[in-house]
């Protein structure tokens, strides 16, 4: 039997930088294949090559045996692959009729559209599809899950075999995504493949029939949902992790709760977002946020440093309530927040070091009205030495650093504030081995000189590296806080899958 | 067409307001040269902004439309002053000079990635000075006194007479039709067609209210942006060479500003700033509105420059009523 879709010898490099290395990707006719990883492992730039979107560095596509060029996205949805993305790819100001059938158009004889044709084949589709929609809908009038609907009708109009699903249901409701897993399951009835794309384990294992698993663009599991578990999906996606706890940190941890409280939310919620979040933070402890991508802790974040507005809830400081509305109130508070997409969120990346590290703490360098240069250049030269900052030149453009160096830079800035509490986001993700070390490390050094730091990361070695209590969050619910070092890595893995953990 | 019809329904029920207003205070307001002026004042109008809609709708703008009805108009005197040649050619070469400026917008937006704004602020000034630069009226100091005479650019500028035609002189009394009025209105049906009824026209549509699901759909956006451009420059040289018609002769200066009313004509006429929605009878009635407040100020005897504080103010207040409607949808 042919596959259904052979993807053979992929690999993909970026600027020396190894985004797939050999994979082999084979699915077979009515299949509904989970595309799981953690961040960086590669499936954006899969799904990339199999739309058409990247040209693979080396290996083929074919379709039914049917080769694909690469690189082509027209070919490619000719050739039968649509893909639904995350964020929406319909037009919201034309009707479900006109986006079923984007670049592919019915027209008469005279080269104008045939509407009537375009409603025809609309309604057809609908009808076949047990969709409840109209054809003449404006797209931007319809609820996420029946845009959702609509773009796999799409991806039928244009006949595609494969429908590849980006994380689907991240803006659905629960009754949603059930309606949206019946329509894939009615879709599988009829022979079209589907690539399930998501970090929500509970929907892979109630809908998809075989999972593959990505880490640092290799495959490193494959097989049947049936014969496997939760947990060590988890940890296929994480890798080992977790064994080098030494006992040198284990002694350094145990100041934890001696400190003064310095953060205190409670009851804190947003709509539709988080509910109910209640945690504190201590002087001189590392506190970690764990669990899957999509849990809303970057959101959480968001509210504690006035990105966004809690609809419900306190924030108190030093036991103090608080209504931070501006990330400048924030600040002033004593409050650093290192976000999670430092290229867009962190840094000026066209400015230089020094520039990028003072951007948060202007004031403090600014005499009578005047800037004082000189003193800017000292900080940064002094913050280039504690976090061995590559290369040591306070005057190169940071987009042109590595992205360890560019975190570095980014942590910098925000010690130069002298915050009470740092907030980090993420703080490693896309960082080599030994810039994480070095981050560490100054983390650590924070910390003892009676910071608060409070990380949100779904990297469960880092957690259990560096993390004094540790809270789990899943679906905008935060856990109970637990000591880190309490619990064993597949311990920590379930709980961020999702299990209860037995008591034995 | 669902969209088109409640913007629509407020131009046409505040124009006619407004025109009844006028036609109660301003004494000459419901004369037939009155009325003459109107269409004459603003069918060429109504042509640029039609093409101005169209770079809006693509989410982009052009700010040289005003620029390149001088380049046309310039080109059109030149070819048949200078080089004599006979009017049909002339035109002709004056609305390639006019399509290809406009697509040398589009080129710069789509391969050198300028931003809109930049890159049509920019040729503005360029195109003005190359006006200035190939101005016969500047190279030979005969032409500037001399009128355009041939039969077919003066036709542009015509009138037609919709009694004798009709046969009805002796009975009652119609406004003079200019010739740029039927222009307009074949031109409108055209591109109303183009818009509704072709791939290019829905294709235009889906890039302006997803560019990213246009990409992803395969369709062949660089072509589509350099296409809409050209058509916005192609429609403004076309009411540079009805200009021309109208004034028998064309001046450096001709169209300087008009990118602000055509602006305004296609805003009120329903044009989204942001992109993908908007039409032909929004900037036509756009147009023709603007063109009544106007003239009608005018005929009040309300200065120039209150005029133009008018006109950025109604762009302003247009604006804003899109946004109120956004903002109504969105919550």
């Amino acid at each position: 039997m042919v596959d259904a879709l052979a993807a053979l010898n992929i690999s993909k490099s970026f600027d020396g930088f190894i985004a797939l290395n050999n994979l082999d990707f084979t699915l077979q006719s009515g299949e509904v294949r989970a595309l799981v990883g953690s961040n960086g492992a590669g499936k954006t730039t899969l799904i990339k090559i199999l739309t058409g979107a990247h040209a693979p560095s080396t290996g083929t596509i074919s379709i039914n045996g049917k080769q694909l060029p690469g690189g082509d996205p027209a070919a490619h949805i000719s050739g039968g692959i649509s893909c639904i993305y995350q964020h929406t790819s319909l037009a919201p100001n034309l009707t479900v009729a006109e986006n079923l059938f984007l670049g592919n158009h019915p027209t008469n004889r005279f080269g104008l559209l045939d509407k009537k044709e375009m409603k025809r084949r609309a309604q057809q589709l609908i009808k076949d599809n047990e969709t409840d929609v109209s054809p003449n809908d404006l797209v931007a009038d319809l609820p996420t899950v029946k845009q959702k609907e609509v773009e796999i009708l799409k991806a039928l109009a244009a006949n595609s075999s494969v429908i590849l699903m980006d994380e689907p249901t991240a803006w659905l409701s629960f009754p949603e995504v059930q309606r949206l897993h019946d329509t894939i399951r009615r879709l599988k009835k009829t022979g079209v493949t589907i690539v399930y794309i998501s970090h929500m384990m509970d929907e892979i294992f109630r809908v998809c029939d075989n999972a593959t698993v990505l880490r640092d663009g290799k495959l490193v599991w494959q097989g049947s949902v049936a014969e496997t578990d939760r947990s060590s999906m988890v940890q296929h996606m994480l890798g080992d992790g977790g064994q080098d706890t030494s006992n040198e940190r284990n002694e350094r941890r145990n100041e934890v709760e001696k400190g003064q409280k310095t953060l205190r939310v409670s009851n804190l919620s947003r709509e539709n977002l988080f509910s109910e979040a209640n945690f504190s933070l201590y002087q001189g402890e590392i506190l970690c946020i764990t669990g899957l991508i999509g849990s809303k802790r970057s959101e959480l974040l968001q509210c504690l440093f006035g990105v966004a507005q809690p609809d419900k809830g306190q924030i108190f400081l030093h036991g103090i309530p608080q209504k931070i509305d501006t990330p400048r109130l924030a600040i002033q508070l004593g409050i650093g927040l290192v976000p999670e997409d430092r290229r867009m969120q962190g840094l000026f990346l066209s400015h230089s070091i020094e520039e990028n590290h003072v951007a948060a703490s202007l004031g403090d360098f600014v005499n009578r009205g005047l800037f004082n240069r000189k003193r800017v250049r000292t900080r940064a030269q002094d913050t280039i030495r504690q976090l061995n900052i590559k290369p040591d030149d306070v005057k190169k453009t940071v987009g042109n650093l590595s992205g360890g160096n560019q975190q570095k830079v980014l942590l910098g800035k925000w010690l130069e504030t002298a915050p009470d509490i740092l907030i980090l986001d993420e703080p490693t993700v896309g960082v080599d081995v030994g810039a994480k070390n070095d981050i560490y490390q100054v983390l650590q050094a924070f910390k003892e000189e009676g910071g608060a730091v409070l990380i949100v990361s779904s990297d469960v070695e880092e957690v259990q590296n560096i993390a004094d209590r540790v809270l789990v969050m899943a679906n905008g619910k935060l856990s109970a806080s637990f000591d880190a070092q309490a619990l064993s890595h597949e311990e920590l893995v379930a709980k961020i899958s999702g299990e209860s953990v037995n008591e034995a | 067409m669902a969209f088109f019809k409640i913007p629509n329904l407020v131009i046409i029920l505040l124009t006619t307001v407004i025109f009844t207003i006028f036609a109660f205070t301003a004494d000459r307001f419901l004369t037939l040269a009155n009325i003459e002026n109107i269409l004459t004042g603003y069918s060429f109008l109504a042509i640029i902004a039609i093409g101005q809609s169209l770079t809006i709708m693509a989410r982009g703008i052009d700010l040289s439309v005003g620029s390149t009805v001088a380049l046309a108009a310039m080109v059109l005197f030149d070819a048949t002053m200078i080089f004599e040649l006979p009017g049909v050619f002339a035109i002709l070469i004056a609305l390639v000079a006019a399509t290809a400026a406009g697509a040398l917008n589009g080129l710069l937006i789509v391969y050198l990635r300028l931003q809109p704004f930049v890159a049509t602020l920019a040729t503005l000034a360029a195109y003005r000075g190359i006006v200035y630069a190939i101005s016969g009226r500047q190279l030979y100091p005969e032409l500037p006194t001399k009128a355009v005479t041939d039969p077919w650019i003066r036709w542009l500028g015509d009138f037609f007479d919709v009694e004798r035609a009709l046969g009805l002189g002796d009975f009652i009394s119609l406004p003079w039709i200019p010739i740029s009025f039927f222009i307009l209105l074949i031109y409108a049906i055209a591109i109303g067609l183009l818009l509704g009824r072709t791939r290019w026209g829905l294709n235009l549509r889906t890039y302006g209210g997803s560019p990213e699901a246009a990409h992803l759909a395969g369709l062949k956006v660089n072509r589509l942006v350099i296409s809409v451009y050209a058509l916005c420059g192609f429609s403004a040289g076309l009411a540079g060479i009805i200009l021309v018609g109208r004034f028998t002769t064309a001046t450096e200066a001709l169209g300087s500003g008009m990118e602000l009313t055509a602006i305004t004509a296609a805003v009120i006429g329903g044009t989204r700033l942001q992109g993908g929605i908007g039409g032909v009878t929004g900037p036509v009635l756009g147009a023709f509105l603007l063109g009544i407040i106007l003239i009608g100020l005018t005929l009040l005897e309300i200065s120039q420059f209150y005029q133009q504080i008018l006109t950025g103010g109604i762009l302003i207040a247009a604006i804003g009523y899109d946004r109120l409607i956004e903002k109504r949808k969105a919550v």
